[in-house]
């Protein structure tokens, strides 16, 4: 028998499952030709510091090669957040992909001695 | 090792923290059943979050970050209110705790409030737990050396709830009316700090893009990749580059309700007192001619 508190929680769990479960496969699924970028993680922020893509799906791969002062990389248009990976300690890395169209964007990698790159995407 | 360690530590203090004072407080109010029905819902949580992260690991899948960063945006500020709660709670009854015990009355905490305790801790494990279940299996499986890193993430999140097991003894040991003073002190620094993580949350999930730049560096203080670092940004929502929003929100929560906690009771507005006795046993000099 299950009481009726713990039926409460079990409900709000539901509900994130349910959260979560519809944001899988949406965001992470890796559109076909996209461009990859790859990036590591080290203690002067991001490596390149600065990058370049066409417009369109760009797959992000970051790599933390042994800092422990940066472990996250983000990626900003003007003050919001598109994309994230966060908790790369070293040696771990992460993937995520965008579509963007051209412009200006920040590399954001908090904490580095450097922390904010530039990534600049042109014309398809 | 290190690198991983303060990951776990840092992910797993929070929750660590308010279990170990949602217990040490439902055990001091006498109710060792609502008690067990916490360590189920944090059985569950854990359970949860443990599962969804290995299906994802499992369907080659990531954690959905926006969806992710919003759901701990949704729950960290149903946090703080039910921590606020506790907060204004034990500052109305530590004037009056020792009379109800005493007295030997029951348990002033009606049950509503204690099942609220309990869906509080629940949710502070859920919180933190699906990103740290995701990167715990990814020390595991995917680091350069993953004896160190997984050993790393365990044992931070074993000294995680060691804190939550060291709050949780000292809070059922002194003396009632300094736990109260002294948990509703840490507790106006947690809920500030879960507030500016929910606004710091809700940025990363594009729902607040405002009041972005950097207010201070606590660069110093809050120090990245450190175990000092971690405790600080765990605990006490301390960021190491706060925003100009985020150092608002925790000051103006912070401010207000340490003084509202520290205040003096002699020191009491006249009115709100005279008032409250008027109704409770009117003095000659106080009830109407």
């Amino acid at each position: 028998m299950i009481s009726s508190p713990l039926r409460k929680l079990l409900a709000v769990a539901i509900l994130a499952v349910g959260a979560i479960a519809v944001g899988c496969g949406s965001s992470e699924d890796v559109p076909a030709g996209a461009k990859k970028l790859s990036f590591k993680l080290t203690g002067a922020g991001c490596v390149p510091h600065s990058a370049k893509a066409p417009a369109g799906p760009v797959l992000f791969e970051v790599e933390n090669s042994g800092t422990s002062a940066v472990t996250e990389f983000e990626v900003l248009e003007g003050d919001t957040i598109l994309g994230e990976k966060e908790n790369l300690a070293s040696g771990l890395s992460g993937s995520f992909s965008l579509t963007l169209d051209a412009g200006r964007y920040t590399l954001y990698c908090p904490g580095g001695s450097d922390e904010r790159g530039t990534l600049t995407i042109g014309a398809a | 090792m290190i690198p991983t360690f303060v990951i776990a530590l840092r992910e797993g203090v929070e929750a660590s923290l308010i279990i170990g004072i949602v217990a040490a407080f439902l055990v001091r109010e006498g109710r060792r059943d609502a008690t067990r029905q916490m360590w189920a819902g944090i059985a569950v949580a854990v359970a949860l979050c443990v599962g969804i992260a290995a299906m994802l690991r499992v369907i080659g899948q990531g954690l959905p970050q926006r969806e992710q960063e919003g759901l701990e945006t949704v729950i960290g500020l149903i946090a703080v209110s039910a921590v606020s709660y506790m907060i204004v709670w034990m500052r109305r009854n530590a004037r009056g705790i020792k009379r109800v015990l005493e007295g030997n009355a029951a348990s002033a905490l009606a049950s509503g409030s204690a099942m609220a305790l309990v869906g509080m801790a629940f949710l502070a494990v859920l919180r933190e737990g699906f990103e740290t279940s995701v990167f715990m299996l990814a020390a595991f499986q995917d680091a350069s050396d993953t004896t160190a890193a997984g050993a790393g993430a365990v044992i931070g999140l074993v000294a995680a709830i060691a804190i939550g097991l060291g709050i949780y003894r000292g809070g059922v040991r002194i003396n009632l009316t300094r736990f109260f003073r002294v948990t509703g002190l840490i507790l106006v620094f947690v809920a500030a700090g879960l507030l500016a993580t929910s606004l710091h949350t809700a940025h990363e999930a594009g729902w607040f893009n405002g009041l972005q730049s950097q207010a201070i560096d606590l660069g110093w203080l809050v120090q990245p990749g450190t175990i000092s670092g971690s405790l600080l940004t765990g605990m006490l929502g301390l960021q190491p580059a706060p925003t100009v929003g985020e150092a608002a929100v925790y000051l103006l929560y912070a401010v207000p309700m340490a003084l509202y906690v520290l205040w003096p009771d002699r020191l009491r507005l006249r009115p709100v007192r005279a008032r409250r006795r008027a109704t409770a046993r009117p003095t000659a000099a106080e009830s109407p001619a």
